[in-house]
């Protein structure tokens, strides 16, 4: 057939086709630099401002956190999904997607930082807002999650009902237990996949299927109560059934989105000829596709189902965002679905790396921008960008993208030894 | 040329040598294998493109088998009686049904639900199989697309009677009228017509567009044997015959000229052509394409049916995939209610079926399972921590109330009974897979059971109700039954069950310049 | 053509027909074929072999535009469908409108909201479109045609289950019966046969 390949292995593996240069790692420092300092100069503008700037700050630097913990926690769900169903063509591009997941412990140490960072900025905050009585405290104070303010909580029932879930002991217990058992999940996956490596026994690809079947189940839970605790909870009235379904479609989006931009830049630069080819990018790119439509299918679902039933316990979340930033209500179905929906429709652009590259970072951009709407609009004092909000946001975003750069260029670009390496290779799609 | 006999299973490696002698004990057929390094085949036994071809279009050619003409007899007459169920409804009114003020919405609701949701699998083994290029799906699809039609066309009447005045449905419709009186656009229910009308449309173009080559064929085949002629005459006839007695009593089997005929109309004149072939597949991806969404959209709007409402336990905003997961779920159980038996009662099946297509799935059934599971929990979870005590209400209501054994067969049948497939035995035995398909279809009707009835705890406790269904609900679902058993039966007898040119092409054989790995560069065919 | 034709009453040759044992066979054959210029020609075989297209020089299908095509239409009738028999008052087409429908409040829902009628465009959309996939694949291959010189033949038959066929009509410029004909001999076909029209 023309499109069997013969691929000399010996080039694939080659050194310098599995590793990119060192201006890569050296790139990486540069971007977690830049990262660290505007993360550094929102706490410091968060110190030195008033109540609504610490506000600011914590919502900023939460959004950004969120984000960093995104892009792992798809590629751990979306690697996992691939590990149980045996998956061959894939297996090449693991590396990448491992890279991407090791990651997760970024976003989760800022979350904590915005939590300490809460702490910080109220304790003894709760008797200034006291003086202003609750009204005050209403609209500004210096809590990200408001349920833990005394002040705001004071004789809300709704509260003192969900009081069992929603308590500082038992957030922070979550909180730990979410870390560690994610933790133990990327800890066992890298330490498999370096098993392989160095002994290239096919066992550990059968143990990372049957574990990831497991997986999968831990997973589904973990990062349900995980958004619940860092996103939903933020406005604690408010609850929806499919906020988890949500969390995990646009985690994987952006997972799949960040993932097809590198492997679209490993390409353009000439890394991992022959191991990740046309026919891996229009996978990535179908399936960046698919999820596109499966993250419109959910997020109209949830928002359609409150819409049409109208109940205020429900419609307020929503109200809140159209009322104060409309515009942004409108840019994500547009920018979220409908431009990536038509880009990728042609086949051509799914195929090649150029278009494909752009709409992955439209994607990752958007997202980006989905995140700000579920989180940011809690904060009802600033219903406009600050230069907080950019430091904040893309703080954590650079730290995370800044240390992915240097664990990419520290390591081999393509797994050794998989079992499934010769499907990979072949991997062709016909139709 | 393609195929692996099970017992070549070691020889080739599929087993892993030093672990078991001959074939993997865990399996039936050795075509499981945890090894990676491995594929199972898809096709087993000697097979070649003719033998294929034979095998397949010799259910269709062969005399019809006694367990047939008995079966058909049997859903023949047990549909005939929900006709006539259906008939005492319509000249009597929905009074015969039971019922209530709370409870508007009783069995046909729940009927019409469940076989909607059974009718997701065909489309989802076809379209998303597809899509994933899971090749394993070769040998079900067809089978599971028909399921699928009938299961749709079994729905469809539930919502068709309960209006009531039957004859005026074509309301459902938007028919210009002077009245210009239209369909209620912004009604849920509306949604459903358009919804599972376009599924059917849909289900009926994709089920048809892939029969189209094989309806080719047959159509070669009976015009094969039409060409032939047939002597008859008694066994004692002197041989050679006279002349003038052969000449009157040899002719053309007239069955096989309106097989010809009926073949040849519906195949369209295809012929086989590659570039012909080209337009065909992409056709296909792209329905492939739409009917994903569409499979997701259908079950998503019969959820909007509960979850846009404000009754409390109906509200709640994951009902969409929930749904969807759950129909997926039932389809497949059912699939595999149908598939077990006709493996053994069709010979030759097995080569096509294979140990490796059950135990997927099965795992498919479990993971759909755990995913309406986790649905559940995320109900419950939910409802307490919103707080809305009507709510809270209609979730013990559920749980402990009135109809709380409805409540604890639906968590048994479907969250408990599919975590068995985790077990390897339990996903390759094919009694045990039958048993439990069929529970799992049980509690799938209890699901929407739960759900509806809901309604007899309302607002009011003044007005609250408990629900029964008469003889009439009763013995009308049953008629659905025998409706669906009766279509089945004949698409078993008159159309090819299993998509032979599919089959052909994810054979060995088919490949062109083969090199080892060539047939299993799926995304994840295990 | 022509000059085949010895009388006006004999048929005319159709094609030139040759059969091939397996698919690798005739893949390559095929690749030949597609070298040596042929431009009315077509192989035939039980299932679609996988890389046929560039072994043939195809172009992509273009049933794609007529399945967009549907699918654009679907949506865009559902959306006036819906506006104009549900909300009379915004849509307003000239001579329709006498049967547009009344502003019927319903729940207090907008008369005119996407959210509403978002799932009636995609279920449109998705039947519009898959109709247009169907009839663009029947038009693009000029299907329904029952009668085809090729299958009257015995040979061509076995397409339909193992055989392996590559048709060069009669009707392409480089065709010579004799030529052809033992050029798709030397390329390995078991079978060769004149088909009359």
């Amino acid at each position: 057939m023309s499109v069997a390949p013969h691929f000399e292995l010996e080039r694939v593996f080659a050194k310098e086709n599995t590793h990119t240069g060192a201006s890569l790692a050296r790139m990486g420092q540069g971007l977690l630099l830049i990262g660290a300092i505007f993360a550094a100069i929102a706490v410091v503008m968060g110190f030195s401002g008033d109540v609504e700037r610490k506000a600011l700050t914590l919502h900023a630097l939460q959004v950004g956190a969120i984000v960093a913990l995104s892009f792992p926690l798809g590629a751990l769900g979306f690697s996992m999904i691939l590990h149980a169903v045996n998956a061959g063509w894939w297996v090449l591009l693991r590396k990448q997607f491992e890279n991407v997941f090791s990651l997760f412990w970024i976003g989760c140490l800022f979350v904590a930082g915005v939590f300490a960072l809460q702490w910080i900025f109220t304790s003894g905050g709760g008797a200034a807002a006291a003086e202003h009585g609750a009204e005050a405290a209403h609209h500004t104070s210096a809590y990200l999650w408001h349920w833990m303010d005394p002040t705001y909580t004071a004789g809300d029932h709704l509260y003192e009902h969900k009081k069992v879930f929603l308590n500082l002991p038992f957030f922070v217990i979550r909180m730990v237990a979410y870390f560690v058992i994610w933790g133990a999940m990327v800890a066992f996956f890298l330490g498999q996949a370096r098993r392989q490596e160095e002994s290239g026994d096919p066992q550990p690809t059968v143990n990372m299927g049957r574990a990831s079947c497991i997986g999968l189940v831990i997973f589904a839970v973990t990062t349900a109560f995980a958004a619940y605790d860092w996103m939903m909870s933020l406005d604690y009235h408010w609850f929806s059934t499919m906020f988890t379904v949500w969390f995990f479609a646009s985690n994987v989006v952006s997972a799949l989105a960040l993932l097809s931009l590198i492997f679209v830049l490993l390409k353009t630069f000439g890394r991992a000829q022959g191991a990740i080819t046309n026919e891996h990018l229009h996978d990535l790119g179908k399936l960046l596709f698919g999820f596109t439509v499966f993250w419109a299918y959910i997020s109209f679902s949830q928002y359609f189902l409150i819409w049409y039933a109208n109940i205020p316990e429900e419609t307020m979340w929503f109200n809140l965002r159209r009322a104060e930033w409309t515009w942004l209500s409108w840019a994500l179905p547009t920018c979220h679905f409908i431009v990536p929906f038509l880009l990728l429709i042609p086949k051509p652009a799914r195929r090649s790396g150029m278009m494909l590259g752009f709409v992955a970072v439209w994607i990752i951009v958007v997202h980006l921008l989905d995140v700000f709407w579920q989180i940011r609009p809690q904060l009802r004092a600033v219903t406009h960008i600050t230069i907080v909000d950019f430091l904040g946001v893309l703080g954590p975003a650079c730290v995370f993208g800044g240390a992915l750069m240097m664990r990419i260029a520290s390591r081999p670009l393509i797994p050794k030894n998989d079992p499934r390496q010769d499907e990979a290779l072949t991997h062709k799609n016909y139709v | 040329m393609s195929a692996i006999h099970p017992d070549e299973a070691t020889a080739i490696g599929l087993v892993r040598p030093g672990r078991v002698e001959g074939r993997d004990p865990h399996t039936i057929d050795g075509t499981v294998t945890s090894d990676p390094t491995k594929r199972p085949p898809l096709v087993l036994g000697n097979h070649t493109f003719h033998t294929v071809s034979e095998t397949i279009c010799g259910w269709i050619q062969q005399k019809t088998p006694p367990w047939w003409m008995a079966a058909f007899g049997v859903s023949a007459t047990v549909a005939g009686f929900g006709t006539l169920m259906i008939l005492y409804l319509i000249i009597t009114g929905v009074g015969v049904w039971g019922l209530n003020n709370p409870m508007s919405w009783g069995w046909a609701i729940v009927n019409f639900v469940w076989w909607v949701g059974i009718g997701h699998a065909g489309t989802l083994i076809s379209a998303i199989l597809c899509l994933f290029k899971q090749k394993w799906r070769v040998s079900i699809n067809r089978f599971a697309e028909a399921m699928t039609i009938f299961a749709v066309i079994c729905a469809g009447t539930f919502p068709g009677i309960h209006v009531g005045r039957v004859w005026m449905a074509w309301m459902l419709f938007p028919i210009p009228n002077s009245n210009a009186i239209w369909p209620n656009f912004r009604s849920p229910l509306l949604w459903d017509v358009f919804a599972v009308g376009t599924y059917f449309t849909v289900s009926l173009l994709f089920w048809y567009m892939g029969m189209i080559p094989d309806l080719a064929t047959l159509r070669d085949r009976s015009i094969k044997k039409m060409n032939k002629m047939v002597t008859v005459g008694p066994m004692w006839a002197p041989h050679p015959l006279p002349d003038f007695v052969k000449r009157a009593t040899t002719f053309q089997l007239p069955m096989y000229k309106v097989a010809a005929w009926a073949y040849g109309v519906l195949a369209l004149g295809w012929r086989f052509s590659s570039r012909h072939w080209t337009n065909y597949e992409k056709a296909y991806i792209l329905l492939a394409g739409v009917a994903t969404p569409l499979v997701l959209s259908v079950h998503s709007v019969v959820s909007f049916d509960f979850a846009v409402s404000i009754i409390p336990g109906w509200h709640t905003t994951i009902f969409p995939p929930y749904f969807v997961a759950g129909a997926i779920f039932s389809g497949f159980a059912m699939v595999l209610t149908l598939l077990i038996p006709a493996r053994e009662l069709y010979p030759g099946m097995k080569d096509f079926v294979t140990a490796r297509t059950l135990e997927n799935m099965c795992k498919i059934i479990t993971v759909t399972g755990s995913m309406v599971g986790f649905a559940y929990i995320t109900e419950f979870f939910i409802a307490w921590y919103g707080g809305n005590p009507y709510e809270q209400g209609a979730f013990i209501q559920r749980a402990f109330g009135q109809y709380w054994w409805a409540y604890f067969a639906m968590m048994f049948c479907n969250v408990v009974s599919p975590q068995v497939f985790w077990l390897k035995w339990c996903r390759t035995t094919p009694w045990f897979i039958f048993i439990v398909s069929i529970v799992v279809n049980i509690g799938m009707w209890f699901e929407r059971f739960v759900i509806v009835s809901s309604l007899s705890n309302d607002f009011m406790p003044s007005s609250w109700a408990y629900y029964s269904p008469t003889f009439v609900d009763m013995m009308t679902f049953v008629g659905s039954l025998g409706i669906f058993m009766t279509l089945f039966l004949l698409f078993c007898r008159f159309l090819p069950m299993l998509a032979i040119s599919e089959v052909k092409n994810v054979m060995h054989a088919a490949h062109a310049h083969l090199h080892p790995h060539d047939d299993h560069h799926g995304k994840g065919g295990h | 053509m022509a000059h085949h034709a010895h009388e006006p009453s004999a048929p005319a040759t159709a094609a030139v027909m040759a059969v091939f044992p397996d698919v690798s066979t005739v893949f390559s054959a095929a690749e030949r074929c597609r070298d040596e210029g042929f431009t009315h020609w077509d192989v035939f075989a039980p299932f679609p072999i996988h890389g046929i297209n560039e072994a043939m020089g195809l172009k992509p299908s273009k049933v794609s535009f007529c399945m967009g095509a549907g699918a654009l239409t679907g949506v865009a009738f559902a959306l006036l469908l819906q506006g104009w028999t549900a909300a009379g008052g915004i849509i307003n087409i000239p001579w329709l409108n006498q049967f547009s429908g009344y502003d019927i409040n319903t729940a207090g829902k907008p008369f005119f909201a996407w959210e509403q009628f978002t799932p009636i465009m995609f279920e449109l959309g998705v039947l519009f479109g898959s109709f247009g996939a169907l009839l663009g694949m029947l038009m693009l291959n000029k299907l329904p045609r029952h009668h085809h010189p090729l299958m009257t033949n015995e040979h061509f038959l076995s397409t339909s289950d193992d055989g392996f066929v590559i048709a060069v009509e009669a009707a392409d410029p480089k065709f010579d019966e004799r030529e052809t004909a033992s050029f798709l001999k030397s390329l390995g076909a078991t079978e060769v046969e004149v088909v009359k029209s």
